[in-house]
């Protein structure tokens, strides 16, 4: 029975590639697929060297990548009961685009966009405290005062989050515009989500913009605060959108994030920026 | 006797085939492929099942115990003297990379009710030498003394309960489940699985390794055969059936189960009909030890439904869930629970003996008489099936029943009313909770905590919150069951103290201390 995996999807997204692939039937050895990935336009050949991660699953996401857009290849190689390798799939390329963050100029942000929560309130793992200063789920939080990372929670948690009481987290950032952007967007950068993976809605203005779906992550944000350090187990993932005309005002905005569904999220940043 | 030569055909290559004649030290280039020991299990009234695992480096990272991808022809002998100058059965098996090199050897025309030596043999490395034995001829009315192990979590501590079972030389070993942990590395333990949460059959082949590998585990294994059942971290915590813990079935779990099913007969000494195909996989099953007693090993995890009042995973106890009597939720499954009450009312042993997996008896959490707390992993969230056992054992006369059970990381001893509505009713059988052979650490002596689940439920007699494992020994007359305690397992060498006995005369189902 034939081992090579096919299927190969690859979606390209700032910063992060997902890969999808068919799983092979319970009636072959598969034990679990090694995924491969090269900062190329063609195929190359799966090694040690080039192993990015390994799962049973039909889904990878491969994240944390150049801010500046770059060409990736993947081949998905199984591995049987045995310890044999299976042939390489046929490659898939993705082209990452640039993020908003380089070619954009920033209107107002909170947060560096850095791979790290740690600017943030309560970082890396004081999150107890967060649900006992917002023990009804709510946050509020104004750029006008000084820090608005310092007084913003480093975790949005949500309804599959016990510790937190099982709310679906609401905070509300309210901010002043001098201008409103011609081509806004907003980049939102996450440093970790959960294994629940979960819904991000978004109110800007009281009007309600697409949901964003949360990854399914490491789960180690609540504790660990930067993506650098290799044994932390974080899955950083970006949303990087536009927002549509008339959504923004000049003079006061107030954007209304809430976790509706699944686990926390851990931010990196948040901003608007002109594309 | 001859003394019979030990034929080497081994298809090692380079330093191992230069050494084929006679013992030699291992050397570097030659390095000791049992390092994980051997076992015996599911003994009959003239065999056995042989197992053995080879692994050099048994953390090797792709779970393959540093073997190569090749098959290696396996020697076994099986002697009834130590130092096997009376060989009876010997022959060859192969390891085969595609089932984790492992090895089983199923044994036949042994005598009924004696203890037989076995060892293997791979190139010039000889297997440690271990004791087994087969089950008493069908009308034989032989005592059974045997141990009875439970949730041996590597991060809680030392097998020191192992060690002091082998002491005592049981006839067999009762595994009651949870032998390995599947967690991800937790820093915070006694000592920490390397690597992550056990996810592929790599992943759980090295785990297995990694628990094979303890001396104290060794030890219990040469002892004696082993009979064992699973509970649920032989996969994932608290998973029922086709549901992972968080509730929903995915094609992922499938194929997760597939992998811990494929490991778990891989490192267990298992016959073929337990070998597992996809996520089918035969765990239950029957052993009769003459007339003395017949054991049904119950799987109380695959065939499950979906525990009641299921909430994504984060509560397991519930005060107000009605769907528990739901009279069509199944802990066993239709054709386990046909199989059961049929050999329930078809045996003519003296006594019937349950192990299996979870909670059997009623366990009120909550104090006071208006409101209940009641597990939803345990038989409580099952009620109707537990109460048709129970009432089957019942209506055949089978008062000489015990249950064994693990799980729950303290030891209790339980009267099995025949209606748990009415603490006046009758006992009808026995439960005994081992408790973990690690899982949870050191304990609590004497621990004041579990006062108010004695009082709230009268017919469980004694709980007690240390490490150890239970001893117990059926006879004509009666059954006595030895609670076993360590007082520390986060230190290696404790010593072992018996902490509590009862006695249930045959036919009077009734725990008295002594």
């Amino acid at each position: 029975m034939s081992t090579t995996v096919t299927g190969v999807k690859a979606e390209a997204d700032v910063r992060q590639v997902q890969l999808t692939w068919d799983l092979l039937p319970l009636s072959t050895m598969v034990d679990h697929y090694r995924i491969h990935a090269a900062q190329t336009r063609s195929s190359f050949t799966p090694s040690d060297d080039n192993l990015i991660g390994t799962t049973i699953g039909d889904i990878w996401l491969h994240s944390g990548l150049a801010v500046d857009g770059d060409s990736w290849s993947y081949h998905v190689v199984t591995v049987d009961a045995a310890g044999r390798h299976g042939e390489p799939s046929k490659v898939v390329t993705a082209e990452v685009p640039r993020s908003v963050t380089v070619t954009g100029e920033a209107i107002l942000t909170v947060g560096s966009f850095d791979g790290k929560t740690l600017e943030f309130h309560h970082a890396p793992d004081q999150y107890a405290e967060i649900a006992a200063q917002h023990p009804d789920g709510v946050i509020d939080v104004d750029q006008a005062d000084d820090d608005t990372a310092a007084q913003w929670p480093y975790l949005l948690p949500g309804p599959g989050d016990a510790w937190a009481g099982r709310m679906a987290y609401a905070l509300t950032w309210t901010f002043e515009l001098e201008e409103v952007p011609t081509a806004p967007v907003m980049a939102i950068w996450l440093v970790d989500t959960t294994r629940l993976g979960g819904v991000l809605e978004i109110e800007v203005n009281g009007e309600s913009v697409e949901p964003r779906e949360l990854v399914k992550g490491g789960t180690a944000g609540s504790r660990k605060g930067d993506i650098a350090d290799p044994d932390a187990g974080l899955l950083p993932s970006y949303h990087e959108f536009t927002l549509a005309d008339g959504l923004l005002d000049r003079g006061e905005n107030s954007v209304v994030f809430t976790l509706a569904e699944g686990g926390w999220l851990a931010w990196d940043a948040v901003g608007v920026f002109e594309a | 006797m001859s003394r019979r030569t030990f034929v080497v055909a081994s298809s090692l290559t380079g330093a191992a085939a230069a050494s084929l004649t006679g013992l030699q030290v291992a050397a570097a280039a030659d390095p000791d492929p049992f390092t994980l020991g051997v076992a015996s299990g599911d003994p009959s009234d003239d065999g056995v099942v042989l197992w053995t695992r080879l692994a050099v480096d048994p953390l090797a990272e792709d779970g393959h115990g540093g073997m190569p991808t090749r098959k290696i022809t396996v020697e076994w002998q099986v002697a009834s003297d130590e130092k096997f100058e009376s060989v009876v059965r010997s022959g060859r098996a192969v390891a085969d990379p595609a089932w984790g090199h492992s090895v089983h050897v199923e044994v036949d025309g042994l005598e009924a009710d004696r203890w037989y030596h076995y060892r293997f043999r791979v190139g010039s490395h000889l297997s440690p030498v271990a004791r087994t034995r087969t089950l008493p001829a069908a009308d034989a009315t032989t005592d059974l003394h045997a141990v009875a192990v439970s949730c041996s979590h590597y991060e809680g501590g030392w097998f020191t309960a192992y060690h002091h079972a082998a002491e005592e030389r049981p006839d067999v070993v009762l595994e009651l489940g949870d032998y390995i942990y599947e967690g991800a590395g937790n820093e915070d333990g006694t000592r920490t699985h390397p690597g992550s949460t056990c996810m592929s059959l790599a992943d759980y082949r090295r785990r297995y390794a990694l628990y094979h590998a303890e001396a104290e585990t060794q030890e219990l294994h040469h002892a004696a055969p082993w009979i064992v059942t699973w509970d649920d971290h032989e996969i994932q915590d608290n998973w029922a059936g086709i549901h992972p813990k968080e509730g929903v079935p995915t094609d992922e779990f499938e194929r997760r189960r597939a992998n811990a099913m494929r490991a778990y007969y891989e490192n267990m000494p298992l016959r073929k009909q337990s070998r597992p195909s996809g996520v089918k996989f035969q765990l239950f099953r029957r052993f009769s030890w003459g007339r003395t007693a017949d054991l049904h090993v119950l799987d109380t995890r695959q065939y499950r439904d979906l525990q009641a009042c299921h909430d994504g995973g984060s509560t397991w106890w519930f005060t107000d869930c009605p769907e528990r009597d739901d009279p069509d939720r199944t802990m066993l499954g239709t054709r386990q629970t046909d199989w059961l009450v049929e050999g329930l009312a078809k045996s003519e042993a003296q006594w019937q003996i349950l192990p299996q997996g979870v909670f059997f008896s009623h366990r009120d959490g909550a104090p006071g008489p208006e409101e209940e707390s009641l597990s939803v992993d345990g038989w409580d969230g099952y009620r109707a099936n537990r109460n048709l056992i129970r009432d089957t054992w019942a209506e055949h006369g089978h008062l000489n029943t015990t249950v064994l059970t693990g799980d729950v990381h303290k030891a209790f001893a339980n009267e099995i009313l025949a209606d748990f509505d009415d603490p006046g009713s009758p006992t009808v059988g026995i439960e005994l909770v081992t408790t973990s052979v690690t899982s949870a650490g050191d304990g609590v002596a004497n621990d004041p905590s579990l006062q108010p689940v004695l009082e709230e439920n009268e017919h469980i007699k004694w709980i007690d919150n240390l490490r150890g494992y239970l001893s117990a020994t059926w006879t004509r007359d009666g059954l006595t069951a030895r609670f076993m305690t360590v007082p520390k397992v986060t230190t290696p060498g404790a010593p072992v103290n018996t902490e509590k006995v009862f006695h249930v005369p045959a036919g009077e189902p009734g725990l008295h201390e002594g």
